[in-house]
């Protein structure tokens, strides 16, 4: 960084790419961005407070759409990125507190998208230092987060003795389905019986793997950031947290968050990987959605 | 805007993320948010939040429940999604306020929120209940 300024020479960390390679994974980590909110405009329709106003919120669909096709050329980055951005700010607000996660960094991510944008810069190495610093701040946006994923797992005190595991492989199908091959047939008739009532119990696993599995997931969220900081550990960290992550996801299902993190992540790869992992993510969000019937229905319009 | 200054705003956003947490952190801990909202990396850290809401009425010195239909449900279950997201930021008293308008003969209204919780020591889902209590005005 040319301003030497101690704080901006800090985002360095995170990894340095060369101009062109960085410009190309600026240009696909918009592209997933985009079309992440341009899927999950659609799908949200199904839901409340979003299925209470459902013309307003099919309009910032439709409009997210259109700046997904826009914002995939360079030409139209900079307008398609502030639109979205505005849509999404005004969801966010119109429906708080019911909001997603992946909402707040998305709406960062849009931010360091605009600063980060190029297109039609007078000074070219200016614009590439803009466009590595933004890549670079979602390096670390997506170190961070892994890193207090696991710390938070940490403090809260349930993922010690697997208790929130337990839990949820007891309450949630998509959690049974994964983890139960981990628990003992014995355990896990005792979890599956012990239903969501108060007084329910105790959630405390009798399943030494389970426990392993639980310990193994805070321990690597708290390792890996830091291997993906180190040059040398970088690529192996990369596919490691991609790894824990479709893991997590399998369970969790939060399936636009997921996009976006594998996203962030694949950023750390030394070419553009995200280019060739979008088709598939694409693939993914289309395929939930199908999945979802949110496309029935819209046709239907019966409310949700 | 300058280059350098585009850069210093990154940075910014970078440490945001990197604070808030904290921050988060004490706000679950002093007004009992959902964990699980408002990006504090804490989604499966803990079950999620979960506040049953029940309301009574008082009339004369008795108590009765209140039996909610149409907007009056969908008020009472609002305020039931705001508090288990937001926690004591969410007061009851816009809810008792609009109970007390749409009935003149109600002397009290009691909201009575319930939370339910995976208690860490016991293992076993617990309430934490509370009573807010509310007289009509003059």
């Amino acid at each position: 960084m040319a301003e030497g300024s101690c704080g901006v020479q800090w985002l360095s960390w995170a990894g340095v790419d060369e101009p062109k390679a960085a410009a190309s994974k600026l240009r696909s980590i918009r592209r997933l961005v985009l079309v992440t909110l341009a899927f999950e405009g659609w799908f949200a329709l199904g839901y409340v407070p979003y299925s209470s106003h459902p013309v307003a919120y099919e309009l910032v669909a439709v409009l997210l759409v259109g700046c997904a096709i826009a914002g995939w050329r360079d030409r139209f980055a900079l307008p398609a990125a502030a639109l979205a951005f505005c849509l999404l700010l005004g969801v966010v607000v119109s429906v708080f507190p019911d909001n997603a996660n992946h909402q707040y960094l998305a709406l960062l991510l849009l931010i360091l998208l605009m600063l980060g944008n190029s297109h039609g810069t007078e000074c070219e190495a200016e614009a590439d230092r803009n466009a590595l610093a933004a890549l670079q701040s979602m390096r670390w946006i997506a170190a961070i987060g892994i890193f207090w994923a696991g710390a938070m797992k940490l403090f809260y005190g349930y993922w010690l003795g697997g208790e929130f595991l337990a839990f949820r492989v007891a309450t949630d199908p998509g959690f049974t389905q994964v983890l139960g091959f981990f628990v003992p047939d014995v355990e896990l008739s005792r979890l599956l019986s012990l239903g969501t009532d108060l007084g329910a119990g105790p959630f405390r696993p009798a399943a030494p793997l389970l426990v392993l599995v639980s310990n193994l997931t805070w321990l690597s969220e708290l390792i890996l950031p830091l291997g993906l900081l180190w040059s040398r550990t970088r690529a192996v960290s990369m596919v490691a947290a991609i790894l824990l992550f479709v893991a997590i996801q399998l369970g969790a299902r939060e399936i636009f968050f997921g996009g976006l993190m594998v996203g962030l992540l694949l950023l750390f790869a030394r070419r553009d990987r995200v280019a060739g992992a979008l088709p598939w993510i694409m693939g993914l969000y289309l395929g939930w959605l199908v999945q979802t019937d949110v496309l029935h229905w819209i046709s239907g319009g019966t409310g949700g | 805007m300058s280059g350098a200054n585009r850069r210093r705003w990154m940075l910014a956003i970078v440490v945001f993320v990197l604070v808030w947490p904290l921050a988060h952190a004490g706000l679950v801990a002093r007004y009992r948010l959902d964990a699980w909202e408002f990006f504090g990396w804490s989604m499966y850290a803990l079950p999620a939040a979960r506040v049953q809401v029940s309301v009574e009425i008082e009339r004369d010195g008795e108590l009765f429940p209140l039996r909610a239909m149409g907007e009056m449900r969908r008020r009472v279950r609002n305020f039931a999604r705001r508090r288990t997201a937001l926690g004591s930021l969410a007061s009851p008293a816009p809810l008792a306020r609009e109970i007390f308008a749409g009935d003149s003969t109600i002397d009290a209204v009691i909201i009575v929120t319930r939370e339910i919780v995976l208690d860490r020591g016991s293992t076993l889902l617990v309430a934490r209940d509370e009573r807010h209590r509310y007289e009509r005005d003059g």
